[in-house]
């Protein structure tokens, strides 16, 4: 099928009124890495809540379409059902809500009749199991009191345990602790590996090349003002590191003048 | 005595929210066909006693006196008067002393009915009493005060779940007299009914008095709610604490009136009050009205109160993972009774109320 890919079309959308992004044009496709970066502000996590249908944010313009479905005119459930994922920045607490209940539940919703009671009990194990996560986390509250880490291990595991087609993640590693980001990055792979048959598609929002030692990045773009502003290999994100996004600004303005 | 028994509770302008003519209620039904009680042969081996108002008047009235007419006058409200119009209506339970029951004694009313309950433990006994009220006529009402009295270190968990039918008014006054280092825990659900009445009110009346009330509520369509506990810290050193979740939708409506009262001598009391009200819909609403007498100035009292809808960020959280508007509230709500549904005592209780919530709520 030629229009598989979660495709991104001149999409522009604002919050409270005011225009952030201002024309993204971005393919992900299946089985493909793409790392996001850009200066703080430049409109990240607002690609991230625009495409997953966060009611604060206004689509002003432009397509998204998953596997070819108009993304834009679904509710939020519907596009988690088309294989959505959206790893957040900042995941909500649902104290009362156990993540035990609370994978059941998602994984129930998106997949129907995917597996019995003892499959997906196996299913959760392993998947704690390569994320180095206590089984006791599934009788916590959902985030409630957890650690930024715990919280973004967490996001992974639920990734894992809902197979989405496409999956988005806003600074999931930050703040990670060396093996929780080896975890990390263990877990994206196993969903890219061509022996279970699952080739999902990453956009991997980031400010650090060192994720991307984990895994590696097909393409890198680098957003800023709410636009991208251009696009390379790993190599990008390196020099970004070393020198800054001033450098590269500069150098964008200099050609534009 | 009585004056000092009788919390002071704001009356509220009753006719308009029971839309009742108090004059012309008759007494729904005998109390016979109204309830069933179930005494394990094994308690009564150990002279436990469970049985109806009118038996335990003919043959136990010593041990009735105990706890009949303790705390609750006849005149207190209209609806104590009502309840005490026939002297037969009602239940008896007392537990002697040292007497610790292995299983939950089991109360159910599954018709309308007026009526008193009375319930000792003498000392160090152990019981738990789980009273599950199911009425479904309509065009009627329910009407219950129940008087415990806790003998020194005797344990109470009394819980109570009503599911009544969407027409029925019901109306709840339970009270407790709690001596030196006893313990109670009263733990109510609210769940059917057209509008609930429901008190539940401790004396602590000696030093170690404890008292854990827990309460669960929720209103949907056009019923009504009136919550109140009374905490009265009549000795030093006891601790009382409350919570109470409550909840509404489409357009559900209630009240919470929550009151610590601590007396000049009760020093080192400790007393915590938690109420927390969720509104599911524009129309609902719920007034908490929290209140604090405190003579005593060594002691720790804390009541803290919340009112909100279900939030945003939550919910998109929870949609975004594939759960359906409708299905992220109700999660979201059930999460919200989770931490008073755990204080439950019983775990067939807990998922009883579970089950029950999840069905009723969006
Ligand atoms: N609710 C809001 N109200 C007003 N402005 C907002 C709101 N949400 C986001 N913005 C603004 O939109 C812009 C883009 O924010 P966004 O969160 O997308 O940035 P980001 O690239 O993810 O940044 P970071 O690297 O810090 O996470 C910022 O200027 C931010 O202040
Ligand atoms: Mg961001």
């Amino acid at each position: 099928m030629s229009d598989r890919g979660l495709r991104i079309q001149a999409l522009r959308s604002a919050v409270a009124g005011k225009e952030i992004l201002k024309g993204i044009d971005l393919t992900v496709e299946p089985g493909r890495v793409h790392a996001l970066m850009g200066p703080n502000g430049s409109g990240k996590s607002t690609l991230a809540f625009s495409l997953t249908g966060h009611p604060n944010y206004e689509i002003l313009g432009g397509s998204a379409t998953l596997d070819g479905a108009d993304l834009l005119s679904m509710p939020v459930d519907q596009r988690a059902k088309a294989g959505l994922f959206l790893s957040f920045q900042y995941p909500a607490a649902i104290p009362g809500v156990s993540v035990a209940n609370f994978l059941r539940s998602a994984k129930t919703a998106v997949a129907p009749d995917s597996m019995n009671p003892t499959a997906f009990r196996k299913l959760v194990f392993a998947k704690l199991d390569v994320l180095d996560m206590d089984t006791a986390f599934l009788g916590r509250y959902l985030n409630d009191g957890f650690s930024g880490g715990e919280k973004k291990r967490l996001e992974m595991l639920q990734m894992a345990i809902l197979a989405p087609k496409y999956a988005v993640l806003d600074e999931t590693d930050s703040g990670l602790d060396v093996d929780a980001l080896r975890a990390v990055g263990d877990s994206i792979k196993a969903m890219r590996a061509e022996e279970s048959g699952r080739d999902t598609g990453f956009l991997i929002i980031t400010h650090y090349p060192r994720i991307l030692e984990h895994v590696h990045a097909d393409v890198v773009h680098i957003m800023m003002d709410g636009r991208i502003v251009t696009s390379g290999g790993p190599e990008l994100a390196e020099r970004i590191e070393r020198e800054g996004y001033d450098r590269l600004r500069e150098e964008l303005v200099g050609i534009a003048a | 005595m009585t004056a000092c028994l009788t919390p002071a509770r704001p009356t509220l302008p009753t006719d308009r929210f029971w839309q009742l003519d108090y004059n012309k209620l008759e007494l729904p039904v005998s109390l016979g066909s109204s309830f069933t009680l179930d005494l394990p042969a094994a308690a009564q081996a150990q002279g436990v006693i469970f049985c109806g108002l009118g038996e335990a008047q003919r043959q136990h009235p010593d041990l009735l006196a105990l706890g009949l007419r303790s705390s609750i006058n006849d005149d207190e409200s209209r609806f104590t008067q009502l309840a005490s119009k026939d002297a037969e209506s009602g239940f008896f339970c007392y537990v002697p002393a040292g007497v610790r029951l292995a299983a939950p004694l089991e109360l159910q009313i599954d018709r309308a009915w007026a009526g008193r309950g009375v319930v000792v433990l003498g000392p160090d006994a152990h019981a738990e009493i789980i009273e599950t009220i199911t009425a479904e006529s309509s065009e009627t009402f329910l009407c219950e005060l129940t008087e415990m009295v806790l003998g020194e270190r005797a344990q109470l968990r009394y819980t109570s779940v009503q599911t009544c039918g969407p027409s029925l008014r019901a109306f709840f006054t339970r009270r407790a007299i709690v001596a030196a280092d006893a313990q109670l825990h009263l733990a109510s659900a609210e769940i059917g009914a057209q509008s609930v009445q429901s008190y539940g009110d401790a004396i602590l009346r000696a030093p170690g008095a404890r008292a854990d009330i827990s309460v669960l509520a929720f209103a949907s369509q056009q019923r009504y709610l009136d919550l109140g506990n009374d905490l009265h810290h009549a000795a030093p050193q006891t601790t009382s604490t409350t919570l109470v979740k409550a909840a509404a939708i489409e357009s559900g409506r209630g009240r919470y009136y929550g009151n610590i009262r601590i007396d000049a001598h009760a020093h080192g009391a400790d007393a915590t009050l938690r109420d927390d009200t969720l509104l599911l819909s524009p129309q609902a609403h719920i007034d908490s009205v929290p209140a604090l007498e405190i003579a005593a100035n060594d002691v720790k009292a804390f009541h803290g109160a919340t009112v909100g809808s279900v939030d945003d960020e939550q919910r998109f959280y929870a949609m975004s993972r594939g759960l359906s508007r409708a299905a992220a509230e109700r999660m979201i709500t059930l999460g919200f009774f989770e931490p008073v549904i755990a204080r439950f005592p019983n775990e067939v209780v807990r998922e009883f109320l579970r089950d029950q919530l999840n069905t009723r709520v969006g």
